[in-house]
């Protein structure tokens, strides 16, 4: 535990010395500006919305941001040789993108209570970050065992948000429509994602909701299995293999 | 300290074995140079004998044991010097250090240290505003952190001026003194002439020669000495070392001629390897 609190420290030092914590405070900003022009009714419905967006493509970018930056500066090398277990390492930096999801959830929390009566079940919607987040920033760390830069990095979400997240737009825009694609969407994490996040508003059947919360928690620890397993190799290849 | 017996690696990628073989081993207290040319091997075998790297073929034996028998607890014991800057650009020395340090059990008093390598009033710069010199000289300061017994030092005066390459060799050498062990991997031969105990070369994966620097130029040099004389125009002279307080000739060159020159005809490791792997150093 005190490797795992060290290593987060420095994860969460590092993410406000390279302006990626002042990065999701624009973000937030951003949000809150969707939130404010959303209309006047109720953003309930809204809310849940911007913390998919929030806690899926944001923590799979964030992380690879996070990983990337230590992979350019050679620092990772610096890493490979300190006396700290692999789950350590891998899961301070796991921690550190949740943490961020968790802040721009309590600064729109407040926000929407502040301003835009939001009336949303509050520890429900903080389980759904923390899950969503915690699948989708593995797909994003496995993603960045394999890229080079930044713009492989950006390429490869988009292959993703083209892949996984267009048919849930689609299928919500009633585009896509029938019992099959209802049913393939189970296997869909943001499918599952969008599912938990709405949950806390009440508007999804807690069938469904079930499903996708059991679905992400076991899909985030397939993910972080192959993670862990990968890691060597990953190792191997940034320290000069 | 370290066994290394019949050591064979091939990259995962690769098609052939790049380390073909090699077998050395050094003591406690021993400054071991690894020396050979960019490609040679050199620092695919530090990343073995240093865990970094999985998968080799033969053996490798850390204090007696087995290194598949450690977990990552050896890097509390060991020090790992890279030739490239390895820091957090935008944290500042003292936090990069800071950060490193807190993960091990033990580590040394930052302040001594930072004053030798003189970079005591700039540890709370960012690392991005250093310069090389002080980048290469931080990354020493990060490999002597945990006050390990054994120490991996890739190219450690490479970018350094002379007068800072005398400090960093200066503390190898009372580290040595104190107990400590370093394996030293270099081009740099006349560092690794002043500083190692026994040397290695390395070419191709394999390995040419192991001896001490002093022992390599006994046998590989000449046991003569070259004299340069003036006589009208520059002339030289070779005479046998044995012997030579009798040696009526090059006596009377030294009652007779003007002498420019005299040295002995012993060779350097630049020389001796050149000459063993049939490889130039800086080719």
């Amino acid at each position: 535990m005190r490797e795992l609190m060290a290593l987060y420290s420095g994860e969460v030092l590092r993410m406000r010395r390279y302006n990626i914590a002042a990065a999701s405070v624009v973000v937030v900003v951003l949000w809150v500006a969707v939130l404010h022009f959303a209309g006047a009714g109720n953003i309930d419905l809204v809310f849940p919305l911007i913390m998919f967006a929030d806690a899926t493509l944001m923590s799979f970018l964030l992380i690879g941001v996070i990983m990337l930056f230590e992979k350019q500066e050679g620092a990772t090398k610096s890493m490979l040789v300190l006396p700290i277990s692999k789950a350590g390492y891998l899961g301070a930096k796991i921690a550190a993108t949740i943490t961020s999801s968790l802040l721009t959830l309590t600064l729109l929390l407040i926000y929407g209570y502040a301003f835009r009566d939001l009336s949303i079940n509050v520890p429900g919607i903080y389980g759904a970050v923390i899950l969503s987040a915690f699948a989708f920033c593995l797909v994003g760390l496995i993603i960045t065992y394999r890229v080079r830069d930044f713009t492989q990095m950006l390429m490869s979400m988009f292959v993703f948000v083209l892949a996984f997240a267009l048919p849930t737009l689609l299928e919500a825009l009633h585009v896509l429509k029938g019992e099959w694609i209802t049913r393939l969407q189970y296997l869909n994490p943001t499918k599952s994602a969008l599912n938990v996040l709405m949950a806390p508003t009440g508007h999804v059947a807690s069938k469904d909701v079930w499903i996708s919360a059991i679905y992400l928690a076991v899909l985030g620890l397939v993910l972080g299995w192959v993670a862990w397993r990968r890691f060597d190799a990953y190792a191997a290849k940034e320290i000069g293999g | 300290m370290f066994e290394v017996t019949d050591l064979r690696y091939k990259y995962p990628t690769g098609k052939e074995d790049v380390i073909r073989g090699i077998s050395f081993a050094f003591e406690q207290g021993e400054i071991f140079g690894f020396l050979g040319p960019s490609g040679a091997g050199k620092s695919t075998t530090q990343k073995l004998m240093t865990g970094i790297l999985k998968g080799f073929r033969g053996k490798v034996r850390y204090q007696g044991k087995d290194l598949g028998g450690y977990g990552r607890e050896i890097y509390r014991d060991i020090g790992v010097g890279f030739e490239v800057p390895v820091h957090f650009s935008k944290l500042t020395a003292m936090e990069n250090l800071g950060f490193y340090g807190r993960l091990y059990p033990r580590r040394i008093d930052l302040e001594p240290l930072l004053k030798r390598v003189g970079l005591w009033e700039d540890r709370n710069k960012r690392v991005a505003e250093f310069s090389r010199g002080m980048k290469v000289r931080l990354n020493f300061v990060r490999a002597m952190l945990n006050d390990p017994k054994m120490l991996f030092l890739d190219e450690p005066t490479a970018g350094l001026d002379p007068q800072n390459a005398r400090i960093i060799k200066d503390i190898v050498l009372e580290y040595r003194k104190a107990g400590g062990t370093v394996f030293l991997t270099t081009h740099a031969m006349h560092d690794a002439d002043e500083l190692c105990d026994r040397v290695a070369f390395i070419a191709d994966g394999e390995l040419r020669e192991i001896d001490s620097p002093m022992n390599l130029k006994l046998r590989f040099g000449s046991r003569v000495l070259n004299v340069e004389y003036r006589d009208e125009e520059l002339r030289r002279a070779s005479f046998p070392l044995d012997g030579l307080a009798d040696n009526q000739d090059f006596l009377g060159l030294l009652r007779t001629k003007e002498i420019v020159t005299i040295h002995s005809g012993e060779t350097t490791l630049d020389d001796i390897f050149i000459k063993v792997t049939g490889v130039k150093l800086h080719a």
